[in-house]
């Protein structure tokens, strides 16, 4: 009950400020244009790909490639959405209400992590929405497009994850957002240096770690259970580090 | 609580404990994730899975199959390794006795020429003693040679000997030591049989093989070859423009009758080649034979077959040569023109399938019986195996004759959602709505949000 209210109290700071809304508005434009750019381009293809035999569909040629593009944007605005969440708290002072308020540091944590996915929510509906616009003229692969957003959720998710870990380290936002910001680069690029697909211990240990290449399999509509643990584990950690972090700042208070 | 140094250091230490071992949990629990891996397929036409015949084949197969892949190891062959290890996974999740790896053929040069590596991303499936190479990977091509590299029964293919024929072990530029070997490569057994001194086919044999013999059978031979083929034995005639040294007798028994002269070409001067006795084919039936065969073949000096009405034998046509050929029945000198009454005009059938059902009386268990007889042996040869479809080719024959082209077809998987019928308004609505209404609506009610808070 109070992880609830946490949450709203963090959705309504969110949607008080301009910066979600333009980046609610940012981001809508862009995937717009890329989603007209792939329209455009299946139109073109159309009537060649009756004759290809095992041509992908609508779904493979407009969805996923648009919820690609939309990983590596959020993977850009994450970190300034997440920035915020606690060390702002930590900044202003208003941390020490929280911490004398009847709640446990994993009700704040969860709390506020669960406000900020609702917002990523509220986005992931609305670019949602432009796939599901083309059932008007046509049929969509429902379960390919299903299995696209939900990898497209679980990244997002551990992206605001590892942003709200390091929002907890630091009483500076922007120290939080760059921080942010390097570590999921990191994870993003981590497999391209053992990329040759040697299939050696260093490089498989780095093509696990890197948080897109688990991805990648969603897009292609196989769903398993390596890469959904993936992310599960990686948000796990990041929320469990983060209440560990409060606490230990809680006794130094 | 008192926090003094002590109790700081203490918690310190503890702090540092648990995030080890708090990792250390997570780490295996990502290890058994990757130990213990379901996966499931989303999609509409089950594009990430096997078709059921994949999967019934793979259920069949026993003992390992290596798969080696050759694979640069360069950035730019990643997306090449990706693809084979998920195509070769999705096999691998239904019989674990298959394994892949990956070689890099730069490094390991020996090992590539030795398997006979052609093309980067090319495959080589290991089953015992057999092994098959495989150059574009699809689950069809994948299926279909795991399904020849693992059939358990022995072939014999017999070679006729004796008469002058091109010899399975031969090295000279008419022999055919090299197809001889790449069929050995592919888990068959070859033999040589000279009927004079050894007057009998082996019971086990698959297909006999008569390839351009250039003295006369003699008749007691010719009886036990006739019987054979009576009896319901599968052959391979590979016969060359002229005389037939006895083997009239054969032709009459297939159904069939050899036209006279050449065939001559007018297409491969347009290739280049000078000699105009080469056929190139380059459009074939649809039989399973050369069902997905798209690269052309070469027959130098070729022979017409004729087919005759009233036999038994069903009689298939499969290579055919081109419209502008004919056969050219005098001397090859000077400017070859079709003479009308003396030459044959083309299109003329150069290989003919031949099919006979055998009745359930028949001693042989296949109930089909299978021959081929083609009008050229030069294309198997040493000399001319390396053109071209022409060592595909000749291994699709023999595949088909022993009865293992049984041929798995799995049927491309094509999207269903390949249509797209926008009326312009809605087209409109779409591009107008998502372009422009909600970005600057969102952008409108941030900044409005924003005024009212100043107010305030």
């Amino acid at each position: 009950m109070m992880i609830l209210h946490i949450a709203m109290r963090e959705l309504r700071s969110l949607f008080l400020s301009p910066l979600a809304w333009a980046i609610l508005a940012v981001l809508q434009f862009i995937m717009a244009w890329l989603f007209l750019v792939q329209i455009e381009s299946f139109l073109q293809l159309q009537p060649r790909l009756a004759a290809i035999e095992g041509a992908p569909g609508i779904t493979s040629i407009v969805a996923v490639p648009i919820l690609d593009t939309a990983a590596f944007l959020l993977l850009l605005v994450t970190p300034l959405l997440s920035m915020r969440l606690i060390s702002e708290e930590r900044r202003s002072q208003t941390i020490s209400l929280l911490f004398s308020a009847p709640l446990s540091m994993t009700e704040i944590v969860l709390g506020k992590y669960l406000g900020l996915m609702t917002f990523f929510a509220i986005m992931l509906g609305m670019f949602l929405l432009m796939p599901l616009s083309l059932l008007i003229g046509g049929s969509l692969d429902l379960g390919l497009l299903a299995a696209a957003m939900l990898g497209l959720g679980l990244l997002v998710a551990s992206f605001a994850a590892v942003g709200l870990f390091m929002s907890s380290l630091t009483a500076q936002p922007l120290i939080a957002a760059m921080s942010s910001f390097g570590l999921l680069l990191l994870l993003w690029i981590i497999d391209w240096a053992g990329k040759a697909g040697q299939t050696d211990k260093v490089s498989g240990l780095f093509s696990y770690l890197s948080i897109r290449e688990h991805f990648e399999s969603f897009t292609r509509g196989a769903v398993n259970s390596v890469d959904l643990l993936y992310y599960l584990l990686l948000i796990g950690t990041a929320l469990i580090m983060s209440i560990r972090q409060l606490d230990a700042h809680r006794l130094q208070h | 609580m008192q926090v003094t140094k002590k109790s700081r250091m203490q918690v310190r230490l503890q702090n540092i404990i648990f995030v080890a071992l708090f990792l250390g949990i997570v780490g295996l629990l990502a290890w058994l994730s990757n130990r213990y891996a379901i996966s499931t397929d989303w999609t509409a036409d089950a594009r990430n899975s096997l078709s059921a015949s994949s999967t019934e084949l793979l259920k069949t197969i026993d003992g390992p199959i290596e798969i080696t892949a050759f694979v640069r190891n360069d950035p730019q062959s990643a997306t090449l390794t990706k693809r084979i290890t998920e195509i070769v996974s999705r096999y691998q999740k239904h019989n674990e006795a298959i394994s892949l790896r990956f070689i890099n053929p730069d490094t390991e040069p020996q090992m590539t020429r030795d398997l006979g590596i052609r093309v980067e991303g090319e495959l080589v499936i290991r089953y015992g003693e057999r092994s098959e190479n495989l150059q574009n990977l699809t689950e069809q091509s994948l299926t279909n040679a795991l399904q020849r590299v693992a059939r358990s029964s022995e072939r014999y293919i017999v070679f006729l000997e004796g008469h002058g024929e091109r010899n399975p072990r031969g090295r000279a530029n008419h022999d055919l030591g090299d197809w001889a070997t790449q069929l050995q490569n592919k888990g068959l057994n070859i033999q040589g049989i000279n009927l004079a001194n050894n007057p009998r086919l082996p019971d086990n044999t698959s297909i006999l093989v008569i390839a351009s013999p250039q003295v006369n059978l003699l008749p007691g031979e010719f009886s036990i070859i006739s019987n054979y083929l009576a009896k319901g034995g599968n052959l391979l005639w590979l016969a060359d423009p002229g005389e037939l040294h006895g083997l009239g007798g054969l032709a009459e028994q297939l159904g069939i009758e050899f036209q006279p002269g050449i065939i001559v070409d007018p297409t491969s001067l347009s290739l280049g080649i000078q000699d105009p006795r080469f056929t190139i084919i380059t459009e074939y039936g649809s039989q399973a034979i050369t069902a997905n065969f798209d690269s052309i073949t070469l027959f130098p000096q070729a022979t017409g077959i004729e087919l005759v009405e009233g036999s038994d034998w069903q009689a298939d046509p499969f290579l055919t040569s081109a419209a502008n050929s004919w056969s050219e029945t005098s001397e090859l000198k000077g400017e070859l023109e079709l003479n009308a009454g003396e030459d044959i005009p083309g299109p003329l059938n150069i290989g003919l399938i031949l099919t006979r059902n055998l009745g359930a009386d028949a001693d042989n268990s296949g109930s089909e019986q299978r021959a081929i007889v083609i009008g050229d042996g030069d294309f198997v040869s040493n000399a001319y195996l390396g053109n071209a479809g022409n060592l595909d080719l000749g291994l699709n024959l023999v595949n088909w004759l022993v009865g293992d082209e049984n041929f798995i077809d799995i049927p491309a998987k094509t999207a269903g959602d390949l249509k797209l019928e926008l009326s312009p308004f809605a087209a409109g609505l779409i591009g107008i709505g998502f372009l422009f209404v909600l970005p600057l609506g969102l952008l409108a009610a941030g900044l409005w949000i924003w005024w009212r808070r100043r107010q305030a």
